[in-house]
């Protein structure tokens, strides 16, 4: 028979949406077993339905009849004459299979033959028939069986007879399910698939897909979408060129109007074109049910999923690409992570590991999360691997951190499970996984406990086409930075600078840390063919500096000038220029030049960074003293007269910010940031500030930065007019306490007199409501002490800190004499603080050695340290710390101490 | 020797053919004109780091950023650049790329069956984009393969 092209593909396309949520729809029905949720069953036999009926008009008789035998077997699940359980909802996964493969290959679909499937599909009503006749129906499908006559003969009455008649069809249907879902229990008219809609109450959560199909939606090839989304680009090219010439010829007021609405248009315009190629990330994530329960089965484990966020949208091809390496991730946690039930009720979990999908915006961009309870990944082990695979050298691994060798399991080559198996074995690593990520402009992060779980956490770009980007200006040219790479700027103008020569490397210091540094006239010098003046290479005394990162790796790279920040539409580059590795592509500038699309990746891989990151390592402990604990203070002023300084082992993060950004609600600043609101404080409501008349000139009166720091789990900035440096100061001596309130402790720096900032304090005075409702979570009765501490500073910080609290304090200098103090009155305390660093005996070595001593197996120990790494963190909990804290952050170690002391009493 | 044989029975065939003649460092050169796209002055371009020489740069063609090949870079010229230099946009293999020429002459007939095979003392490297040399008003003109010179550059781009 010789099918219309046309008709046929519309078959083709129709049956695919019907068959595209089927699978998840059909493991939901499983999962639901005898409490059939009948909404959602209908939703499937509809889809079905309209297949059988198409494919009866069309001739396609192996279509037409599995899906009639598929159709049978719903309608009994319909009538809850069939209870779905693993064994026939496989049977009907495979027919949904089969129908998507014939589907996709429509021409050929008559020439095999399927009647056994169809049989199998046939079976499963016989077994019920059977089972029905011989009386031996279980009680939960007796009432509504008697219906099943009737039904059977409505559904069977109703094959469709032409396109139109399914089209019609679907209409009805979607209305009927809007109605459904409005609480309306109208029955619908002259649609038999729709019958029972009025039965079943309103469930919001009944079938996924059921309400977007009442949506208005018409199918547009995408060819068409990728020419709208390109014109759109040119309109706003054009847009940018117009308003530049506009403003530059200062025109009439009506001329400015127009260009402002053209601007406003434009912006819409490229907005809506983007959403008709968003996709819900659902398309991908409906797909792993199905895999996760065939998973489970194949190797013997139980595993639940959850998804969340399935309606966040992405750019469609951002959402093809994910697919594969999501699939991947999702094997690999059923396969390597999660452990088989016996191995995992032995560790105290439950039978069931669970594995969480979650996608959600978060900072202009889609996090997509998979979490997993299961044996999370073994440092040590990934390192053994990592040298025997030849990934790593034996010392390499040995100072490899906990994180970074987490992160070895994206190294190429690298599979960590002990054999290869059928499930996540095949050929593609994690390698693959990392790099299709980051070829979209995404990036991927993994972090995993022991026996715990693991996280992997994708971040990905909303959309590929239009990019934010920072326009740099090197050698005259303009390039386009993408912002995804970008972490900050940084001014050196006017500060000392913070460029320093190591091994004719040029590296940048910036808050205590150390960054390689490239010049991008270095690499991007553009052979000077003209008659002009060939520039010699005079270096740039004053570069502005932009710290961009591509994968782990954090640089600076110097541009001359910064020049703006633009959305940029990318166009690809022609086939000579395609495989350069410095540049991603070009764009159009405003002024209708063309600007090369720098690629970070590419630029990272001119410089050996390895070695660079050594030097640095090894100029940074020089400075470090065994036994001293220097604590790095960012200083910052407020005028000319005064210095402050502020622990930054307290600081979550640095910004800079534009003053004009700064809002006012009442008498409290607030800045719109990262999609929330950031409560500001100003360090003149809480203490007095020397004032001071003089400018200085260095100081940019636009900016200021913002010192980002956690209240309780939320997150306060410090407005800090000016940075000045990050120092590592020793508080062995010479520390001057504090009588101020918000002020612990006065020291010498750099010929300053600096006032130490105890953060917390400062803002308790200024916001105590913060703090108030917070007071329940630290309330304890009072304990008894032991603080072990060698930095008078801290010992008098710590003891008055909790001597506010009713606590009774006893202080100790070192681990030795704490030590003493325990073994002479063993039952005086209630808990123990101790510094880690500390001369004759660490905090580490007291609290092995405590722990070794049976009196004192339950004593709750805090260590205080300023080196939070995972490394001490991961020592410390083997010596047998209870908990760990940050020096000077105040509330983190009252909710600490009050947890334990609970803990202990509860014991 | 063979290959400019089978250029002879390749012009045979073609017979008259329209063809864009141009001036590049005293040389005069023709394109068929099928392949030409359209004609520009240079407007502002945009040099490649990293790129081979014969690659001038980037150009923005009404949205579409295309390659311009600098004509005298490929013909070893030793002045890279001349006033007022043209573009003539070709259509090659479905893509537009600049060629940057000294001058536009005219669009000639050229009537294929007097070409001459490229005459030997020409360098090996050009013969291989020259198709042949005719006579037009007692002056020679250079026939240029475009398919041939652009993928020349881009194999020495993927080289480099």
């Amino acid at each position: 028979m010789e099918l219309d092209d046309d008709i046929v593909n519309e078959f083709v396309e129709e049956s695919r949406e019907h068959l595209s949520g089927i699978e998840l729809q059909l493991v939901q029905i499983e999962a639901g077993g005898d409490a059939i949720d009948e909404e959602l069953v209908n939703t499937v036999f509809r889809s079905i339905h309209s297949i059988k009926g198409a494919a009866g008009f069309l001739g396609l008789k192996q279509i037409n009849n599995l899906s009639h035998s598929f159709e049978n077997v719903l309608g009994r699940v319909r009538e809850r004459a069939l209870i779905p359980d693993p064994f026939n909802v496989n049977v009907m996964l495979q027919a949904a299979d089969q129908l998507a493969v014939l589907i996709d290959c429509i021409q050929t679909s008559d020439e095999d033959d399927h009647s056994e499937l169809c049989r199998a599909l046939d079976k499963l009503i016989e077994q019920e028939n059977a089972a029905e006749g011989s009386g031996e129906m279980t009680a939960t499908t007796k009432a509504p069986a008697k219906k099943k006559t009737t039904r059977r003969r409505t559904t069977k009455s109703s094959p469709a007879k032409k396109t139109t008649s399914t089209r019609g069809k679907k209409s009805t249907a979607t209305a009927a399910a809007g109605q459904a879902t409005a609480g309306d229990a109208t029955k619908t008219e002259g649609d038999t698939a729709a019958v029972k809609s009025e039965a079943v109450p309103a469930k919001p959560k009944g079938g996924p897909g059921l309400g977007k199909q009442a949506d208005q939606t018409i199918r547009v090839n995408v060819k068409v979408l990728d020419r709208l989304m390109n014109l759109a680009g040119e309109l706003v090219l054009n847009r940018n060129q117009l308003i530049r010439s506009i403003s530059q010829h200062s025109g009439t007021n009506a001329f400015t109007e127009i260009g402002n609405d053209l601007d406003r248009v434009t912006t819409d315009i490229q907005e809506v074109v983007m959403q008709t190629r968003m996709q819900a990330v659902g398309q991908v994530f409906n797909k792993f049910p199905r895999i996760i329960r065939d998973l489970s089965s194949t190797l013997g484990k139980e595993i639940n999923l959850t998804i969340e966020g399935a309606e966040v949208e992405i750019d469609k091809t951002i959402v093809e690409a994910i697919g594969d390496p999501l699939t991947h991730l999702i094997r690999n946690c059923c396969d390597h992570a999660i452990e088989v039930p016996s191995v995992r009720v032995e560790n105290g979990k439950p039978k069931a590991g669970s594995v969480q999908l979650r996608a959600f915006h978060q900072a202009g961009k889609v996090v997509i999360e998979i979490e997993d309870d299961g044996a999370g990944m073994d440092p040590e082990k990934l390192k053994k691997r990592a040298v025997e695979k030849g990934v790593l050298g034996v010392e390499e691994a040995k100072s490899l951190s906990n994180r970074d060798a987490i992160h070895l399991i994206f190294a190429p080559g690298f599979s960590t499970a002990e054999t290869i198996s059928d499930v996540s074995g095949r050929g593609v690593g994690m390698d693959v996984v990392r790099t299709n990520i980051e070829k979209i402009g995404g990036n991927v992060e993994v972090s995993s406990t022991i026996k715990v779980g693991s996280l992997v956490r994708i971040t990905l770009p909303l959309t590929l086409a239009i990019v934010p980007a920072m326009i740099v200006e090197v050698d005259g040219n303009s390039y386009a930075l993408p912002q995804s790479s970008i972490i900050e700027l940084i001014r050196t103008d006017g500060e000392k600078k913070a460029i320093e020569n190591v091994n004719d490397t040029e590296i940048l210091r910036l808050r205590g840390v150390l960054y390689p540094m490239l010049r991008a006239e270095d690499f991007l010098a553009v052979k000077k063919t003209s008659a002009g003046s060939s520039t010699t290479a005079e270096r740039n005394k004053d570069p502005q500096i932009v710290l961009v990162e591509s994968g782990s790796q954090r640089f600076a790279l110097a541009v001359d000038r910064v020049l703006d920040s633009e959305d940029i539409v990318v166009k690809p580059l022609g086939r000579h220029l395609r495989n350069l590795p410095l540049l991603a592509g070009s764009t159009i500038l405003g002024d209708g030049k063309v600007a090369l699309i720098l690629d970070c990746s590419g630029i990272q891989s001119l410089v050996d960074f390895s070695s660079d990151a050594a030097a640095g390592n090894d100029q940074k402990s020089s400075l470090v003293d065994v036994n001293s604990d220097p604590q790095r203070l960012v200083i910052l002023s407020v005028t000319d007269n005064d210095r402050f300084g502020i622990s930054m082992d307290i600081v979550k993060r640095i910004e800079r910010i534009e003053l004009d950004r700064i809002e006012s609600a009442g008498n409290r600043k607030v800045l719109q940031y990262r999609g929330g609101m950031l409560p500001l404080i100003g360090m003149e409501e809480g203490v007095e500030i020397a004032k001071s008349d003089q400018l200085d000139s260095h100081y940019d009166h636009n900016c200021s930065y913002v010192i980002v720091f956690d209240v309780y789990g939320r997150e306060v900035g410090l407005i800090a007019p000016r940075l000045h440096d990050i120092v590592e100061f020793d508080f062995t001596n010479g520390v001057q306490v504090g009588s101020e309130p918000g002020i612990a402790g006065i020291v010498p720096i750099n010929g300053y007199s600096t006032r130490l900032v105890d953060l917390y304090g400062i803002t308790e005075k200024i916001r105590p409501d913060w703090f108030d409702a917070k007071k329940d979570s630290i309330k304890c009765q009072a304990l008894r002490i032991l603080v072990c501490e060698d930095s008078g500073f801290f010992r008098n910080f710590l003891s008055k800190v909790l001597v506010e609290q009713g606590h009774i304090v006893t202080e100790t200098v070192d681990g030795q004499e704490g030590l003493e103090q325990l073994d002479q009155t063993p039952t005086a305390f209630d808990l123990l603080i101790t510094d880690v660093e500390m001369p004759r005996m660490s905090g580490f070595e007291l609290t092995k050695n405590l722990r070794a001593d049976s009196r004192f197996k339950d004593l709750p120990i805090i260590a205080l340290t300023s080196l939070a790494d995972e490394h001490s963190l991961s020592t410390g909990r083997a010596a047998g710390v209870d908990d760990y804290q940050i020096k000077m952050n105040k509330p983190a170690l009252l909710s600490s101490i009050a947890k334990l002391a609970s803990t202990k009493v509860s014991r | 020797m063979i290959q400019t044989e089978e250029n002879v029975t390749e012009e045979k065939i073609t017979r008259t053919n329209q063809m864009v003649s141009f001036w590049v460092d005293g040389l005069r050169l023709g394109v068929p004109i099928a392949m030409v796209q359209e004609i520009n002055r240079l407007n502002e371009i945009t040099a490649v780091p990293g790129a081979n020489t014969s690659i001038a740069g980037v150009v923005n063609l009404r949205g579409d950023v295309v390659t311009v090949l600098n004509a005298r870079a490929i013909f070893a010229s030793k002045q890279m650049h001349c006033e007022n230099m043209q573009n003539i946009i070709l259509q090659v293999e479905d893509e537009s790329i600049g060629l940057l020429v000294d001058r536009v002459d005219d669009i000639v007939d050229v009537d294929t069956s007097t070409s001459q095979p490229t005459p030997p003392n020409i360098e090996a490297s050009h013969r291989r984009f020259l198709k042949s040399v005719n006579m037009i008003d007692n002056s020679l003109i250079l026939i240029v393969d475009p398919v041939a010179m652009i993928r020349k550059s881009e194999a020495s781009t993927a080289s480099a």
